[in-house]
């Protein structure tokens, strides 16, 4: 399911013509994004959490000429499925 | 900032941004995680613009162990949810650490904890070097343990031991071996801090063994503590030497005349030792007393030397000239300092400590006594 049937899924859902729907996706992302850039962690139950974390400097070596990298710290959004959505998608196998 | 955000809070935040009523965000977020939950049901990938792709992974069935039990079991294959954000989403929350690149780090980077020890030991030999400058004594013993590192602690006392007899024996005959020993005591510290170096990889095996040597012989030095103090009073005594060599003399066969000539010049250059103790810090430390005994030699070996040559004739007369001593005198014509004595002997010269510029001596010639 690429972006175009997430949106038109959604917009028949709810009753929304598909313009209307993707701009409130387009605000909703905006939205989770602002949070996630300012620290904040957003639950969503049922579902999941989105997180920022903070991943440390480190040395990476590259096998094949043997240099040495210092890869700078950086934070990185991730996402924590739900326990419930985990056993869901256990069960369904 | 770090503050946690549900569901309502999303869809009261997406109806303040887009004037849609309160309700009608709650449903709209609701129903846009349900299809997505749906949409991964589905096709097992759902891309959103802006957010991510959400993914089913497969997980392969591996074997475990039970912590508690230690019982052997499988964790069965499932389907796992990943997230892959965004690079737009990506780049807005590493912002702060947008500036950041990868940096190559150089190879040739010296690590500090090496050099730091390697400081430290030159410290500790350092130190066990002191210890065995101020125990001149024990260098001696502290050398038998750089040759013999592999001798264990007992046989390495022996040979202590033995190396105290030799040197009490030593002292026992007319203190001639004592200024000869002090040479290479000399040489013992020297050779010591040359295999410093060495010491490096098991200093602190060495410091060890030092130690205990030092210790062991410190006991066996307060037992034999009249030894040691011998060698001082048989410096200090004249009578001593004198009987020493009158024996000598009468063995020898020497006719009287010289004898007293010889006591006479050994009560000098005993005079002189004395001077030289009576400035010594008294017996403990030993390190000055070695310092002394360098200038003692001399004295000392005279006592023996004027025994085996005999004065016949002169080889020439010498005109003392300036910044001129006895030694040098003795070293020019005799290729040998030490035999300064008999030049004064044969000058009959009263006060041999003044020289004076222009003084004529006239100098023997020097046959080995039999």
């Amino acid at each position: 399911m690429n972006n175009k049937e997430f949106i038109a899924k959604l917009s028949q859902k709810n009753g929304m013509t598909i313009a209307e729907t993707s701009t409130n996706v387009d605000a909703l992302t905006t939205v989770i994004t602002e949070h996630l850039k300012d620290g904040d962690t957003i639950n969503i139950s049922g579902f999941g959490v989105f997180e920022s974390k903070m991943r440390k400097e480190r040395i990476s070596v590259n096998p094949k000429s043997g240099q040495r990298m210092l890869i700078p710290p950086k934070i990185v959004p991730s996402f924590r499925p739900s326990v419930k959505l985990k056993d869901k998608f256990k069960e369904a196998e | 900032m770090d503050t946690k955000l549900n569901h309502s809070d999303l869809s009261a935040l997406l109806a303040k941004d887009n004037s849609l009523s309160q309700s009608k965000a709650e449903l709209f977020t609701k129903t846009f995680f349900d299809i997505i939950i749906e949409g991964l049901e589905k096709d097992g990938i759902v891309k959103i613009n802006g957010l991510g792709t959400f993914k089913m992974v497969d997980v392969a069935s591996r074997s475990s162990v039970n912590v508690n039990t230690g019982e052997k079991f499988e964790i069965k294959g499932h389907r796992k949810l990943s997230f892959t954000p965004a690079d737009s989403l990506k780049e807005k929350v590493n912002q702060p650490f947008a500036m950041f690149e990868p940096v190559e780090v150089n190879d040739d980077y010296v690590d500090e904890d090496v050099e730091n020890n390697e400081i430290v030991t030159e410290e500790q030999t350092t130190q066990t070097t002191e210890i065995e400058d101020e125990n001149v004594t024990s260098a001696p013993v502290t050398e038998i343990e750089d040759k013999e590192v592999d001798n264990s602690i007992s046989q390495e006392e022996e040979q202590q031991q033995k190396k105290e007899e030799e040197k009490i024996e030593s002292v026992e005959e007319s203190n001639i071996a004592e200024p000869k020993s002090t040479p290479i005591v000399e040489k013992e510290i020297k050779t010591v801090t040359n295999n410093s170096s060495r010491k490096y990889r098991v200093w602190g095996f060495y410091l060890l063994l030092t130690l205990l040597i030092v210790g062991t012989y410190i006991y066996v030095y307060k037992y034999n503590i009249e030894k040691p103090a011998t060698d001082v009073v048989a410096v200090v005594k004249p009578e001593k030497q004198i009987k020493n060599i009158v024996e000598e003399k009468r063995q020898t066969d020497k006719n009287e005349k010289k004898v007293t000539a010889d006591t006479v010049q050994n009560n000098k250059t005993v005079e002189e030792v004395k001077q030289a103790v009576n400035v010594e810090p008294t017996g403990n430390e030993q390190f000055f007393i070695t310092k002394e005994l360098e200038s003692l030699p001399l004295a000392n070996i005279t006592l023996k030397d004027t025994t085996m040559y005999e004065c016949v004739g002169n080889i020439a007369i010498h005109k003392v000239g300036a910044n001129e001593t006895l030694t040098k005198i003795s070293l020019k014509y005799f290729k040998d300092k030490k035999l300064w004595p008999y030049i004064v002997k044969h000058n009959n010269m009263q006060n041999h400590n003044q020289l004076e510029i222009g003084m004529e001596l006239s100098i023997p010639r020097l046959i080995p006594k039999k």
